[in-house]
């Protein structure tokens, strides 16, 4: 046996040296990130109160909306009416636009079958199609918001998915064939992995329409759930407490990126040489 | 071009929807009464669900007729079982009710002549407020009309309610519109324009204007436009053409004109105010100074609730705006069958609407 | 005797407009390294891959082992250019790919796996990623990948052409080193390999024969029998007096096409 000689062997196979203390490095990505908020913050708390309360309200009273809505169980209420609607548009968006995307990525006729709708449905801004939706299905319970998230998040992950199923690298293709691989295998070992990172950077993408889509429709279809919240407190002037829904959709959002963001490097984790 | 298109997309929908779905919205009760039969024949309902839209959320002091029914339990006493479903704004409550999604729409008058004007089969039957109970406010350096000469008018869009409002009150003072500046705000940020300086005016509601004054004192009421601009229909109760005489609708109208009535009744107040309090998320002192206003300014109707003056004036307001582009007659709008009918089985009240 | 036989093969790209080859007649011997060499574009790679019955011929035929080629083999197998590594698989899970797609047992498969990475010298590394290693290392794996299934026929298509200079000897070292390991080349595995290439050098220093051909439409211009005795190196084929002959001879097959 040989082994690799130093020049052949890629630094990143070399186990990285020893963490600094940290009091003596650098200050990290991380660190500079939260030192940026709570300035902002700060500075936020320290002249907020310079402004009229209808315009803005510092983040300590919004702190106590927080607690005010909590304890009187209209943020529990509006969350789960938002999530139902959220957590089905959005199971109904994965499940379809991948099945669709691997379907019109690999049959040539299902694609042009389905590309000039995809096309049109996805450049139209979807808000004005939400009152047609609505009329679809009456007005009638949660199915016309569900229906608007999945019009919002199913694109991203469709279109994704098409492209990573077409745009499997062909050489792949053809050291698949060189080793007399079968169909089956073919999908299993080549152009599901490949299109893996397309398909998640579509969900990535998707979460963030889906909240939008689920705000908008929670606006448009009979005021619901946290849009609902926004709304009243909009009206009412109460700021500090119409930020508490804006700020949990915002977490809500980050929190379901950073778990797919967790679940690529867990299932594809070559994705990393590109970051 | 933008603001056409929408209302194109929004009337098409209303359209297909009621060509569709003209059958969707037949109540499931059966009516004991038949709409012919005289005045002094009430209909009863069956027990039966309903949706009731309300366009305005949280709802204003002036909004809350609807709600009073619900509270002191007339839909009950009907034999309803009525949910009010939410909106914000009255396009979307009356797209909702064409839809087949709700039965009965409260909304600001002006879709409701425009999907007429577009051949959609509504009818208005009644309504919570005939007349305009927004006020105009103004930051308190302005004291008298002439001061808004070079101010800068906020409303919300050209043509809009806003629009029409502050134009119709500077014609009454004699103010060219050429004098002052219109700046275009939306309507989730007009108070926070008005506070801010961004705007010199805005239409609000009365209680509006109160809960705004506690942090900004500098805010004033100029004018209450009820007594500025008369002849025009603020919010409608709309039904579908096919339910404007059916039994459900009776059913739902007597609820609702018999909460118009409690709002001056003495003995509801303090429940009613417990509620307002509640529903509209704004303070207790707030809420009853309001009220007041509005009761001295007989904000709520009595009676079948529709002035013919009213609709006419809505109708010629809206052909000068082009936003409509033929005249609608009083009767080609409204049926007031079911409420002259249930005013006739409660008694008139000497009440001009 | 004769393993693999190019009869007037033809071979045209673009419906008709491109031809690559026409009438091509070629043979390669059981138990040698043939090495193609040949200006860029004059379409080695494309008669390696007519050779595993990737492409197919527009007129003539490759025969291996008496039988025509239509599809892959189980007892060829092929080295890229390009690598080949699914970036998502471990070397490990690259090194068994052909084995487990030949449907040999588990065990089997697992012995073959630890065999072969050890023979390119990957011991260490079978749970990398591809990414994770340098260009070499990631070529040694494909090699493992070709050995693992123990064919009796290699093809590489310029397997070291995408490497620095210095990386591209040690691997050109290592392959003479497996090729020449008696229990490899006396196994049955693999006796026969075709080596595509436009470096004179590698074809020396790994061919027993060296087929020059021209620019397309791809002829053969000449065939040169490489009589550098084995076990050999790299730094013992550039020190043999052949070498420069040799280097010269094809250097002079190659240039007069290109000055033409």
């Amino acid at each position: 046996m040989t082994v690799p000689r130093v020049g052949e062997v890629n630094a990143r196979a070399r186990p990285i040296a020893p963490a600094r203390r940290w009091w003596r490095a650098p200050p990290s990505d991380a660190m500079i990130r939260v030192a940026s908020v709570l300035a902002v913050l700060g500075i936020w708390e320290l002249f907020g109160p310079l402004l009229n309360p209808i315009i803005l309200r510092p983040p300590s009273q919004i702190v106590r909306a927080f607690a005010d809505l909590i304890a009187n169980g209209e943020l529990g209420v509006a969350m789960v009416q938002s999530m139902r609607v959220f957590g089905a548009g959005l199971a109904i968006a994965l499940a379809a636009g991948i099945t669709l995307g691997i379907v019109s990525g690999r049959s040539r006729v299902i694609y042009n079958v389905l590309d000039p709708w995809i096309s049109a449905l996805y450049s139209v801004p979807s808000v004005a199609l939400v009152p047609l939706i609505a009329v679809a299905f009456q007005y009638s319970g949660d199915a016309p918001r569900v229906a608007t998230v999945v019009l919002f998040a199913i694109f991203p992950i469709l279109i994704n998915t098409q492209q990573g199923v077409r745009n499997v690298d062909p050489s792949l293709l053809e050291v698949a064939r060189a080793f007399n691989t079968s169909e089956r295998r073919l999908w299993g070992d080549v152009i599901v992995p490949a299109a893996m990172p397309f398909i998640l950077a579509g969900i990535r993408l998707a979460i963030g329409r889906a909240l939008i889509g689920m705000i908008i429709a929670e606006f448009l279809v009979g005021l619901a759930g946290l849009g609902y919240l926004i709304i009243v407190y909009q009206n009412t002037f109460r700021i500090d407490k119409m930020f508490v829904p804006v700020i949990v959709v915002a977490a809500f959002g980050i929190a379901l990126m950073g778990l797919v963001q967790f679940v690529e490097s867990r299932v594809a984790p070559w994705t990393r040489r590109e970051q | 071009m933008r603001h056409q298109l929408a209302l194109g997309v929004i009337l098409a929908t209303i359209l297909g929807a009621c060509a569709g779905g003209g059958g969707t919205t037949a109540p499931t009760a059966s009516p004991a009464g038949s709409p012919t039969a005289t005045v002094a024949t009430k209909a009863t309902c069956q027990p039966t669900s309903l949706k009731i839209a309300v366009p305005v959320t949280p709802p204003n002091v002036v909004h809350l007729p609807p709600y009073v029914a619900q509270e002191l339990g007339y839909f009950k006493d009907e034999n309803l079982t009525v949910e009010l479903v939410r909106f914000e704004g009255g396009v979307g409550a009356l797209r909702s009710m064409a839809a087949g999604g709700v039965n009965m729409a409260g909304t600001s008058t002006e879709p409701v002549i425009s999907a007429i004007a577009q051949g959609v089969a509504v009818k208005i039957v009644n309504t919570y407020s005939p007349n305009i109970s927004q006020v105009f406010a103004v930051r308190d350096t302005i004291k008298t009309p002439a001061d808004l000469k070079g101010k800068k008018i906020g409303i919300q869009e050209p043509g809009g309610f806003a629009d029409a409002l502050s134009h119709a009150y500077l014609q009454k003072n004699g103010i060219s519109a050429s004098d002052v500046q219109f700046v275009t705000t939306t309507t989730a940020a007009r108070v926070q324009q008005l506070v801010s300086g961004g705007t010199d005016t805005a239409i609000l509601h009365v209680d509006q204007v109160l809960t705004v004054k506690k942090t900004a004192p500098n805010i004033a009421v100029l004018a209450n436009m009820w007594e500025v601009l008369t002849d025009y229909q603020y919010a409608v109760y709309a039904v579908p053409t096919a339910e404007a005489k059916s039994a459900t609708t009776e059913c739902m109208l007597r609820a609702v004109i018999r909460a118009n009535r409690a709002m001056y009744d003495p003995t509801l107040r303090s429940r009613i105010l417990d509620m307002a309090v509640r529903e509209t998320k704004a303070d207790r002192d707030v809420v009853e100074a309001a009220y007041k206003t509005l009761e001295s300014g007989k904000a709520w109707p009595q009676n079948e609730g529709i002035p013919q003056k009213n609709i006419e004036g809505t109708v010629k307001s809206l052909l000068d705006l082009k936003q409509i582009d033929r005249t609608i007659s009083f009767a080609d709008a409204v049926d007031l069958t079911l409420s002259n009918k249930i005013v006739a089985q409660l008694g008139k009240k000497d009440w001009p609407y | 005797m004769n393993r693999i036989v190019v009869e007037g093969a033809t071979k045209r790209f673009g419906s008709g407009a491109l031809t690559v080859f026409d009438g091509l007649e070629l043979a390669i011997h059981d138990s040698e390294t043939l090495c193609i060499l040949g200006p860029s574009g004059c379409g080695k790679t494309t008669l390696l891959r007519c050779m595993h019955g990737l492409a197919h011929l527009d007129g003539g035929r490759i025969v291996i082992d008496d039988l025509e080629v239509r599809a892959p083999r189980r007892n060829v197998a092929m080295v890229f250019q390009h690598f080949g590594l699914m970036p998502w698989k471990r070397v490990s899970e690259n090194v068994a790919y052909g084995v487990e797609l030949a449907g040999l047992e588990r065990q089997t498969i697992d012995q073959r796996v630890l065999r072969y990475t050890e023979m390119v010298g990957l011991t260490g590394f079978e749970r990398s990623y591809p990414y994770q290693l340098s260009g070499g290392m990631q070529q040694r794996a494909g090699l493992a990948r070709a050995l693992a299934l123990e064919p009796d026929i290699l093809l590489m298509d310029e397997p070291f052409g995408s490497l620095d200079a210095q990386t591209r000897e040690i691997l050109q070292d290592e392959l003479l080193r497996i090729l020449q390991t008696p229990g490899v080349r006396g196994g049955g595995a693999p006796s026969t390999v075709v080596f595509i290439t436009h470096s004179i050098e590698e074809a020396i220093a790994l061919g027993d024969r060296i087929v020059v051909l021209t620019a397309r439409p791809a002829r053969v211009r000449d065939t040169i029998l490489v009589d550098i005795p084995r076990p050999r190196t790299v730094a013992s084929v550039v020190a043999h007096p052949r070498f420069v002959e040799l280097r010269d001879h094809c250097w002079r097959l190659l240039r007069e096409r290109l000055v033409a």
